[in-house]
């Protein structure tokens, strides 16, 4: 076995000396990079607010988007709607008389929803809702809902709803995100 | 030769991106303030602000990258904003919330997202990982004014 010189051990710790500065390159460029790009990220960000406080049109720097989403929602709503919140549908979603609809795509209902929501996707509720409807007591209270204030489908499936003849429709305009966001219970299927 | 071909193909894929990215939302910052709403991850407030910056982010990145002057910090700015993009989209998919991504378009009539939108993000990550390593690299092949530890040199 060859015994290990002097001069092996010289070069050994020479290679070890040579990795230890090239790891120490890569963190100081990367430092310096990184500096450099938040200097920039700055700049830019700065730029974007000149440019939105030159224009005619600018957007305000802050906004409520929850409180003006929701009332912009509320006022879409069709006459005869009812508008629901998450605490009261929190409230009324295990009751007897209750029946809920999800409206959206029937994967994200496989997913999660709204504990004993039966799946109504729009483009099945024609074909579908006659035939529930006419199975339920007319007190019955049909929520619909989909995935939060900005979507549709769940105060285009309670106008359905109130097409087909049932009076007593509510919307949870907050939707899933909302139920989601507040740790309230869900079920999963499939 | 190869590698310079292969890291301006990847700088003007990744810039070109970017900058066209921006542009549209910089045109129409109110709808894609909207769209920033819908992911349902920032708190209301800061929605607009953050509409109103991160397009000029997206272009600065993107020209840096595109004129070659500042190679590794534009990779790190682009390499950022993907992996943030990305982490949003996997997380909205994964919670199957009903979303338009607003990467290139503020229009309202674009198609909901998909996994193949996040399948995108992650392969743009290669063009980027590409500019970053040749961004290193022309940083640290500068000559340096003093070498922070000295290496002897092996005896004869």
């Amino acid at each position: 076995m060859k015994r290990r010189t002097s001069a092996d051990r010289h070069g050994g710790f020479q290679d070890m000396n040579a990795s230890i500065f090239r790891s120490e390159q890569i963190i100081g460029s990367l430092r310096a990079a990184s500096g450099r790009a938040t200097l920039f990220v700055a700049l830019a960000c700065l730029a974007g607010l000149a440019f939105n406080a030159l224009r005619p049109d600018s957007l305000p720097l802050f906004q409520d988007w929850r409180a003006l989403e929701a009332e912009q929602a509320a006022v879409r709503l069709a006459t005869g709607l009812v508008a629901l919140d998450t605490d009261r549908v929190a409230r009324l979603y295990t009751e007897k008389h209750v029946l809920v609809l999800d409206a959206r795509a029937r994967d994200f209902y496989l997913m999660e929803h709204i504990p004993g929501a039966l799946s109504m996707p729009l483009d099945e509720a024609d074909a579908r809702l006659g035939e529930l409807l006419r199975a339920l007591p007319p007190d019955t209270l049909v929520i619909t809902y989909c995935d939060s204030v900005t979507c549709e489908m769940g105060q285009e499936l309670g106008r359905k709803v109130l097409a087909a003849g049932h009076a007593r429709v509510g919307v949870y305009l907050e939707g899933m995100a909302d139920w989601l966001r507040r740790g309230m219970p869900v079920e999963s299927a499939g | 030769m190869k590698w310079r071909i292969l890291v301006w193909a990847c700088r003007l894929i990744l810039g070109g991106v970017f900058i066209y990215a921006s542009l549209d939302k910089i045109a129409h910052p109110e709808r894609f303030a909207e769209l920033v709403y819908n992911y349902r991850i920032l708190p209301g407030d800061l929605v607009n602000l953050f509409a109103i910056v991160l397009p000029w982010v997206e272009l600065t990145g993107g020209l840096l990258l595109l004129t070659g002057r500042q190679p590794l910090p534009a990779s790190l700015i682009l390499t950022g904003l993907m992996v943030v993009f990305g982490s949003a989209i996997g997380y909205n998919l994964a919670r199957g919330l009903d979303f338009n991504c607003g990467c290139f378009s503020t229009s309202p009539e674009m198609a909901k997202e998909t996994i193949r939108t996040l399948a995108r993000d992650v392969a743009l990550l290669v063009p980027a990982a590409v500019c970053l390593f040749d961004g290193h690299r022309r940083t640290s092949s500068r000559p340096q004014s003093a070498s922070p530890i000295r290496v002897p040199d092996r005896p004869e």
